[in-house]
C-alpha cells in the first residue's frame, strides 16, 4: 500500500536528510575548530591552540563577564516585577494590561533596538551597562508574563483561598503555597530570560555603550573582521554549553508539561 | 476618597518612574561618587586594544576603559553631545577638523610628550592642525589595491584603479570596501582626478554610475575582511586599506599591495584631548606608556598598521614603507567636499 | 501618620503591577512613540510636524528594498514549514521509540547562539568550503561555486535559523491531537490520507499559524544574516534601518523607514488574517 511506502522509506529518509541539515554544520564547525589552518579551510593538521588563545584572551574573558552580568540582572528584575505583577496584582488590572505584553512578539527586534536607541538619545541618557539591562529585561517580560499568568491560572485557586481563610497574609500564602507550587514555571522561565538575554544581539548592538560588550557583540565583531579561528573554539565551547542545558531540560523531571 | 487614592496611585506611580529612571544613570552615579583612577579612551578598533595594559595599570594604578566606535558620524555625536566623558579619543581626517573647528579639544602640551620629536616630520603639519597644536600622530595607512598573485600568473598587473573599475582590466571578482564616503572618494579621484576638492551633484551621478556597473563584479562589500578575500581567493583583486592586505601578505607570500599611479588615500589616525577632562596628568601618563617602542611594536604587528614613531622595528619588515615627502605627495586626504544626501541617497540605491 | 501607611498598604495590589506596568510603557510602548515622533518631526523644532521624511522615501529604491525583505520573510517561513510539517508530524504521530532522543536533538539547535548558527554556515558556503570542495571531488562542477555572499546564502542561511521557531509550535500542535479522532477516523473508513486533510491538518492550524508568524515577523527585519553571509552587496529592511541609525546617523529618515517598514508588515499581517477569516466565513 502507498501508505506503506511512505512510512517506510520516504517519511524517515526525509526526516535523516532535515536532522543531517540540522547538523551538518555545528559538526563541521566543531571539527574545524581544531584546524591549524588560520585564513583558509583547508584542514592542515589537528591542534588545541585556538582553544589554549581562547583561554587567555582578556577580551573575551571580559565579554563573557559582560554577558553574565548583563544575563543575571535581567533574571532578576524580569522575575521580580513580573512575579509581583502576577501574583500580587489585583487580577483586574493584570488581565486589562496583559496585551501590553505581547507587544514583543509583534514587532521585529530591529525596530525596538532603533526605538529604544532613540529614546536614550532623545532624553540624554547616555547608553551604559544599565541601559543594555532594562533593554533586555523588557524582551525577557514579555515572555515571562504571558507564561507565568497561564502558569498562575492553572494553579488551583482553591490552595490560594484555603491558606487565606487558614489566616495567613498575603506574603505567606505567596511565599508558602504558590512559590513551591509555581517554583519549576519560575525556574523555566529564569533559564529562559537569561539565555534571552545571553544570547541577544540586537538590542545589545544597538542599546550598549562602546564600553559594554556582551559576548554576542564579541563574536559577531570577529566573524565581520573575518579574522581569529578564536571564534570557532568559542563557538564549539558554546555549542557544548547550549547542548548541556538542554540535557539538564530534558532531565528535569515534570517535562510531560514542559515549555511549548 | 476617590480623589485620595487617585492622590496615593499618582505619587506612587511618580515614585516607581523616578526608580526606572534612576536606575538608568546607576553608572553615571557610580562614576560621580566613587572617583577611580581611571581614563575614558575612545578609539576605533583595529588599532589598539585593551591586551597590553596590564603592566601600565600595575605600574600606575590607572585603569584604562576603552571604548569603541565604527564610524566618524558615531565619533562626533559622542564627542558633540557630551555623552561618555571622554579623557582622550582617537580621530583621523575631517574628524579632526570638525573637532577643532567646534572647540571640542585641548592643546597638547608639547613638553609633556618628549617622545614627539621621534614622529616622523613629514606627517607632521598636515592640512587639518597644520601646527599639530591638537593632535599626536599615532599611526597612518595607505589605501590600495591588494592583488592575489596567483590569478595573474605572478606578473604584476599594472598599478591603477582601473584594476577595480574599467571593465577592460578588472578581473570578474573584486572586494569593495563599505564605507559610502571612502568609496565615493575614490571614485572620484580615478574619473576626476584630484585637483577640485569639491564634488558636484553631476559628477556624483557619473560616480554612482559607475559603482552600479561594477556591482555584478563585486564579490563583497566590507571594511574589514578584504584581506579574506584575497586569502580565499574569491576575489583577485580587492580595494582595502594597507593594514588589512598586510595582514594577509605576512601569511602569503603571494599577496601583494599595489599603489595606483593616479594617487591615492591615506589614513592618520591622531590622538586628541578632550577639552572638559580634568585627568590630563593620567592621560600624558598613558600616551608615554603607548609611545614606548615595544608597545606600539606589539599593536603594529598584531594590526599591520605603519607607525607614525621612527625606531619600531616590528618582526617581519620585508614590506615596510617609510613615509617619504614623494610618497605623501601622492597620497590625499579625505577631505572632499560630498553633498550628503546625494551620497546617502547614492549608497542605498547601490545596494539595492 | 498610620493613617498614611493603611493609604500606600491598601494600595498593594496597585504597586506590585506596577514595576511591571511602568517598565514595559518606558522601555517598550516609549520607544514606538519616540519613533513614531522623529518621523514626523521637524529637525528645526519639535513642534512642527512635517511629513517630509515619508514624502523621500517614495522612492522605487525603498520599495524595492521593503518588498525584497517581505518576499524574503514569507519564502523563508513557507519553506521552513514545508520542510518542518513532515517532520513534526512523523516524531509527533509515527515515531514511538526514540521519541525523546528525536525530540532532544531537534531542540539543541534551537538553544545554540545564532551567531554560531551562522558562522558554522561558512565553513560550508565559502569558496573553499566545504560544500564547493565535495562537489569539485565528486566531480559535479569544475569551478567552485559562488555560494556565500549573495542573496541565496542569506535564504539558506535563515531558514537554517529560523527552522526551529516553525517546527516547535507545530511540534506542540500536532503531539496534542487526540489519537482517539484519528482512530474513528480510520474505523469509519477514511484512508490515511483523507485523515490527515480533514482531521490531521486542521486541528494542526494554530500551530501552523504561531510557527509562520514567529518567522515572518523576526525574519522581516534580520539585520546580521545579510550583514555576515550576504557581502552587504543587498540592503534588506533591517540592514537600511542599522544603516540609517549607525551609519548615517540620521535619526528622522532612519525612523521614518521604520515607521514605514512596521505599517507594511503590519498591513500585510493583518490582509492576510482578514483573507482567512473570510475565507473561513464562507467555509462555514
Amino acid at each position: 500500500m502507498l501508505h506503506g511506502l511512505w512510512s517506510r522509506f520516504v517519511f524517515p529518509i526525509f526526516v535523516a536528510m532535515f536532522y543531517l541539515f540540522l547538523y551538518v554544520p555545528l559538526t563541521v564547525l566543531t571539527i574545524f575548530s581544531f584546524n591549524a589552518n588560520k585564513m583558509r579551510f583547508d584542514w592542515m593538521g589537528f591542534t588545541t591552540q585556538w582553544y589554549r588563545a581562547l583561554w587567555h584572551s582578556t577580551e573575551v574573558w571580559h565579554a563573557l563577564q559582560t554577558s553574565l552580568v548583563v544575563a543575571g540582572a535581567s533574571v532578576a528584575l524580569c522575575l521580580t516585577m513580573s512575579s509581583l505583577f502576577i501574583f500580587f496584582g489585583s487580577q483586574r488590572t493584570v488581565r486589562r494590561m496583559l496585551l501590553l505584553f505581547y507587544g514583543n512578539l509583534a514587532l521585529p527586534e530591529i525596530v525596538l533596538a532603533v526605538g529604544l536607541m532613540s529614546l536614550f538619545y532623545f532624553s540624554y541618557v547616555p547608553l551604559s551597562m544599565t541601559t543594555l539591562i532594562a533593554a533586555h529585561t523588557v524582551l525577557g517580560l514579555g515572555y515571562v508574563v504571558p507564561i507565568m499568568y497561564d502558569r498562575y491560572q492553572e494553579l488551583d485557586k482553591r490552595y490560594v483561598e484555603a491558606s487565606m481563610d487558614l489566616g495567613a497574609t498575603a506574603w505567606q500564602t505567596f511565599y508558602r503555597v504558590v512559590l513551591p507550587l509555581l517554583a519549576p514555571s519560575l525556574l523555566v522561565s529564569a533559564l529562559l530570560v537569561f539565555i534571552i538575554s545571553f544570547d541577544d544581539f540586537v538590542l545589545s548592538f544597538f542599546c550598549a555603550s562602546g564600553s559594554t560588550q556582551t559576548l554576542p557583540m564579541y563574536i559577531f565583531a570577529m566573524i565581520r573582521s573575518g579574522s581569529s579561528p578564536i571564534v570557532g573554539a568559542l563557538s564549539t565551547v558554546l555549542l557544548l554549553m547550549s547542548g548541556l542545558v538542554v540535557l539538564i531540560m530534558f532531565a528535569l523531571p515534570g517535562r510531560k508539561r514542559g515549555l511549548w | 476618597m476617590g480623589a485620595t487614592r487617585t492622590f496615593v496611585r499618582i505619587i506612587l506611580f511618580l515614585l516607581v518612574g523616578a526608580a526606572v529612571y534612576g536606575f538608568l544613570r546607576i553608572p553615571e552615579l557610580i562614576d560621580r561618587i566613587v572617583p577611580s583612577k581611571s581614563i575614558n579612551v575612545l578609539v576605533w578598533p583595529n588599532v589598539i586594544d585593551a591586551e597590553h595594559f596590564e603592566s601600565f595599570e600595575k605600574e600606575t594604578g590607572i585603569k584604562v576603559r576603552l571604548s569603541y566606535f565604527e564610524n566618524y558620524e558615531e565619533l562626533l555625536v559622542k564627542m558633540q553631545s557630551g555623552m561618555g566623558d571622554y579623557d582622550l579619543v582617537m580621530a583621523s581626517d575631517y574628524a579632526v577638523r570638525t573637532l577643532i573647528a567646534s572647540n571640542a579639544v585641548k592643546p597638547i602640551d608639547k613638553k609633556r610628550i618628549p617622545y614627539f620629536s621621534d614622529i616622523y616630520p613629514v606627517l607632521l603639519g598636515l592640512s587639518f592642525d597644520p601646527d599639530n597644536r591638537y593632535t599626536i600622530p599615532y599611526s597612518w595607512e595607505i589605501y590600495g589595491v591588494g592583488i592575489d598573485t596567483t590569478y595573474y600568473k605572478n606578473v604584476l598587473p599594472d598599478a591603477s584603479w582601473a584594476l577595480l573599475f574599467d571593465e577592460k582590466v578588472s578581473p570578474p571578482h573584486v572586494g569593495m570596501l563599505d564605507d559610502a564616503r571612502e568609496v565615493v572618494s575614490i571614485v572620484a579621484l580615478y574619473l576626476f582626478g584630484g585637483k577640485n576638492k569639491q564634488i558636484t551633484v553631476d559628477q556624483m551621478k557619473q560616480i554612482g554610475q559607475l559603482l552600479r556597473k561594477q556591482k555584478k563584479r563585486v564579490a563583497m562589500y566590507t571594511d574589514l575582511r578584504t584581506d579574506y578575500l584575497l586569502v580565499s581567493q574569491a576575489a583577485p583583486a580587492v580595494l582595502g586599506i594597507s593594514s588589512d592586505i598586510y595582514h594577509a601578505m605576512h601569511e602569503y607570500d603571494t599577496i601583494k599591495f599595489l599603489l595606483p599611479k593616479e594617487g591615492s588615500f591615506m589614513l592618520m589616525d591622531m590622538w586628541l584631548i578632550p577639552k572638559e577632562t580634568k585627568k590630563d596628568d593620567w592621560v600624558y601618563q598613558f600616551l608615554s606608556y603607548v609611545y614606548q617602542p615595544e608597545v606600539m611594536k606589539n599593536y603594529a604587528d598584531r594590526y599591520n598598521f605603519f607607525p607614525a614613531m621612527r625606531g619600531v622595528t616590528s618582526d617581519d619588515n620585508r614590506y615596510f614603507i617609510a613615509p617619504t615627502k614623494s610618497l605623501l605627495s601622492r597620497l590625499h586626504l579625505f577631505d572632499y567636499e560630498i553633498p550628503e544626501q546625494q551620497m546617502r541617497e547614492l549608497w542605498i540605491a547601490l545596494k539595492s | 501618620m498610620r493613617k498614611v501607611l493603611r493609604l500606600f498598604s491598601r494600595e498593594l495590589p496597585f504597586v506590585s503591577s506596577l514595576p511591571a506596568i511602568v517598565w514595559q510603557f518606558f522601555f517598550m510602548v516609549a520607544p514606538l512613540v519616540i519613533i513614531a515622533y522623529y518621523s514626523v518631526a521637524d529637525s528645526s523644532s519639535w513642534l512642527n510636524i512635517s511629513f517630509v521624511h515619508y514624502k523621500n522615501l517614495f522612492e522605487s529604491t525603498y520599495f524595492k528594498v521593503i518588498a525584497r525583505s517581505l518576499f524574503l520573510a514569507v519564502a523563508t517561513a513557507i519553506t521552513g514549514l514545508l520542510c518542518a510539517y513532515p517532520v513534526a508530524y512523523f516524531i509527533a504521530l509515527r515515531v514511538r521509540r526514540f521519541k525523546n532522543l528525536m525530540l532532544f536533538l531537534l531542540t539543541l539547535p534551537f538553544w545554540v547562539n545564532f551567531l554560531v548558527q551562522i558562522y558554522a554556515w561558512y565553513f560550508l558556503l565559502e569558496r573553499n568550503g566545504l560544500i564547493n570542495k565535495v562537489l569539485l571531488r565528486l566531480g559535479f562542477i569544475q569551478e567552485p561555486l559562488l555560494l556565500s555572499n549573495s542573496l541565496f546564502a542569506v535564504f539558506l542561511v535563515m531558514l537554517y535559523c529560523y527552522l526551529p521557531f516553525v517546527i516547535m509550535p507545530l511540534y506542540s500542535t500536532l503531539e496534542k491531537i487526540d489519537h482517539r479522532l484519528l482512530e474513528a477516523s480510520a474505523d469509519l473508513g477514511a484512508t490515511p490520507w483523507q485523515t490527515f486533510w480533514r482531521i490531521t491538518v486542521p486541528y494542526s492550524m494554530p500551530g501552523v499559524k504561531t510557527g509562520l508568524l514567529l518567522v515572518m515577523i523576526p525574519a522581516f527585519g534580520e539585520f546580521v544574516i545579510p550583514a555576515l553571509v550576504g557581502g552587504s552587496k543587498y540592503m534588506l529592511v533591517g540592514s537600511l534601518i542599522s544603516y540609517y541609525f549607525l551609519a548615517a546617523r540620521n535619526n528622522y529618515a532612519g525612523a521614518a523607514f521604520t515607521s514605514l517598514s512596521a505599517m507594511v508588515l503590519i498591513g500585510t499581517l493583518l490582509l492576510v488574517i482578514v483573507i482567512s477569516r473570510l475565507y473561513s466565513l464562507r467555509k462555514s
